[in-house]
């Protein structure tokens, strides 16, 4: 399986490429701060799992990166980028959550010289899930993109919210609590109103739930559509600039959750709880039909050893 | 209900043709053409609605794919329905003779890449109904390796009632087996020998409702899932492994 694995990531190589190259261009969305924008897509050998937003903040001595890619290459290549845009030195790295489209990165930041901080329930996340994962990615992208990927754990571990003076600029790490994920980080600039928001938003695009707690996860959503700031950076999708996909994120949440405890109260098979009409304002999500999916059995498994609230 | 049987047999008759020529597979394929001949007798094949397969086309989750078979009528006037997957290492999933009108069917089963899976029901004149899915296996190795998770306890039957609409109900059945195919390997690289369950009995107060063979095809703790007019009061659930081993599981009236 693993040689055949292999064999197909080559074929699918592009033909002569001596090298994977994500070919970053950070976007500068306000002063001093920019952002890499993913691919709204599945893993594949086309994007090479850079699939979510990555951003840094600069500051008059030093950098905050935001999150550090999927793979060896790409940080590498974003510190390149970095270099380019700031020609400062990395100081901290803040990594919004565990999974690897966000975090795979860490140990090239470290060896850079950054601080990479993360939640303290994070970490454990990590450690457990990232071999599997690299294994999946690797079959999914092709292993060329994932050489010298290798997952390790952050230096500082937080679980309150802390702040980060980069010279001149003071910027907010933000912890949240079993809502997306067990730990999740946002990263707030107040000189721009930026908020990083990681995977506590997705925009545009299903969002993905294997670690999520629904109705601690719509709280946490609510609370941010109800602040101020002027640009939120989602995990995935384009830059928001008002509460309106917030609102929306929180009711798709809503609705799949309602669907599957509702299925498994009628005792529904899986495959028949995968039949329904999505609501007219989730239909146009990207990735909404396999990220539906997923999450209905996702959520099935937790039935299965905790009994939902019963369908109203 | 008796109406709809006649009629749906005359159209089966008509779309097989008097000399039960062969209706054209929807997916042309030749593995197919193989298993009707070995599996299913060479049989009068028909691909109409009376049979609706309800699965994903899309699976990442290879070790469990759930299925619904859903029969036309309320599953009056047919004999026998059989899952199978055609580029599967083990081509059967399971066959389910009813003795009583069966509404529809449910189980989870393997898949170890892309392939077709078939839904047959065989009718009282002896055409069997075919409804069929394309299955687009995204992480492969359904057969050829172990499922994540723990064991769970052998020979353990969870066996749930469920009331639905009109007087009808569902019976769902989790046998905890581990199903071994006898393709994958252990942490040491051997093969780990086939070892599965290969017969499941389920009766109620009134006598015998259905009889199952099942193959390894089957996803581990594998699940049947039986909708019936009626309410039976009392299941009772016989399991039956290669090994020989013999489980049981009951359901006890709801004034007991």
């Amino acid at each position: 399986m693993r040689a055949a694995r292999a064999l197909m990531g080559l074929a699918l190589a592009a033909p002569g490429a001596a090298a994977q190259s994500y070919g970053l261009q950070p976007e500068e969305i306000a002063p001093g701060v920019f952002v890499m924008w993913g691919a709204q897509e599945e893993v594949s050998p086309r994007n090479g799992a850079n699939i979510a937003n990555i951003g840094f903040i600069v500051g008059q001595n030093s950098v905050l990166a935001v999150d550090t890619g999927p793979t060896r290459i790409y940080a590498e290549e974003m510190l390149a980028a970095i270099a380019r845009a700031a020609g400062k030195p990395v100081s901290h790295a803040a990594i919004t959550h565990h999974h690897f489209d966000h975090a795979f990165g860490i140990p090239v930041f470290r060896a850079a010289g950054a601080e990479v901080v993360m939640h303290a329930r994070a970490a454990p996340w990590l450690a457990r899930e990232s071999a599997a994962v690299l294994e999946n990615i690797a079959a999914l992208a092709g292993p060329e993109w994932m050489e010298g990927t290798e997952p390790g754990p952050p230096d500082r571990l937080v679980s309150a919210d802390m702040e980060v003076d980069l010279g001149g600029r003071v910027v907010k790490i933000e912890a949240f609590e079993n809502g997306h994920t067990a730990g999740d980080l946002a990263v707030f600039d107040r000189a721009t109103g930026v908020l990083f928001a990681g995977d506590l938003v997705f925009h545009g695009r299903a969002p993905s739930l294997p670690h999520a707690d629904a109705a601690a996860w719509q709280a946490q959503l609510a609370a941010l559509a109800a602040r101020d700031w002027r640009i939120l950076v989602p995990g995935h999708g384009p830059a928001i600039r008002g509460p309106g996909p917030l609102e929306r994120m929180a009711a798709y949440l809503g609705f799949v959750h309602r669907h599957a405890s509702c299925a498994w109260a009628r005792g529904d098979s899986r495959a028949e709880a995968l039949e329904v009409e999505l609501p007219e304002a989730h239909e146009g999500l990207a990735l909404v039909q396999r990220e539906f999916q997923r999450s209905v059995f996702q959520l099935w498994r937790k039935f299965e050893t905790r009994e939902p609230s019963p369908c109203d | 209900m008796l109406r709809i049987f006649v009629f749906a047999a005359a159209a089966a008759w008509i779309a097989a043709g008097p000399a039960g020529a062969a209706e054209r597979d929807p997916l042309d394929s030749p593995i197919w053409a193989d298993i009707v001949e070995t599996e299913l007798a060479g049989a009068p094949i028909v691909y109409d609605d009376a049979v609706r397969l309800a699965m994903p086309d899309w699976v990442e989750e290879p070790h469990s794919v759930p299925l619904v078979v859903k029969l036309r009528g309320g599953g009056a006037g047919f004999r026998e329905i059989a899952v199978f997957a055609e580029d599967n290492p083990i081509r059967a999933a399971a066959r389910i003779v009813p003795f009583r009108p069966i509404e529809a069917v449910g189980m989870n089963i393997r898949l170890e890449r892309s392939t077709a899976v078939r839904a047959a029901a065989l009718d009282r004149d002896g055409v069997w109904h075919v409804a069929q899915t394309e299955v687009t296996v995204n992480s492969p190795g359904g057969c050829s390796t172990l499922p994540g998770g723990a064991a769970s306890a052998l020979g353990d039957i969870a066996l749930k009632r469920f009331d639905r609409a009109g007087g009808a109900s569902r019976l769902r059945m989790r046998i905890s087996h581990p199903m071994h195919t006898g393709f994958a390997t252990d942490d040491a690289g051997e093969i780990i020998a086939a070892y599965h369950v290969e017969s499941v009995e389920v009766e109620d107060e009134r006598g015998a409702l259905a009889e199952i063979a099942a193959w390894a095809a089957l996803s581990h703790d594998p699940v049947f899932q039986f909708d019936l007019a009626e309410r039976p009061e009392a299941v009772r659930v016989t399991a039956r492994d290669t090994a020989g081993l013999i489980f049981e599981g009951a359901v006890p009236a709801p004034s007991m």
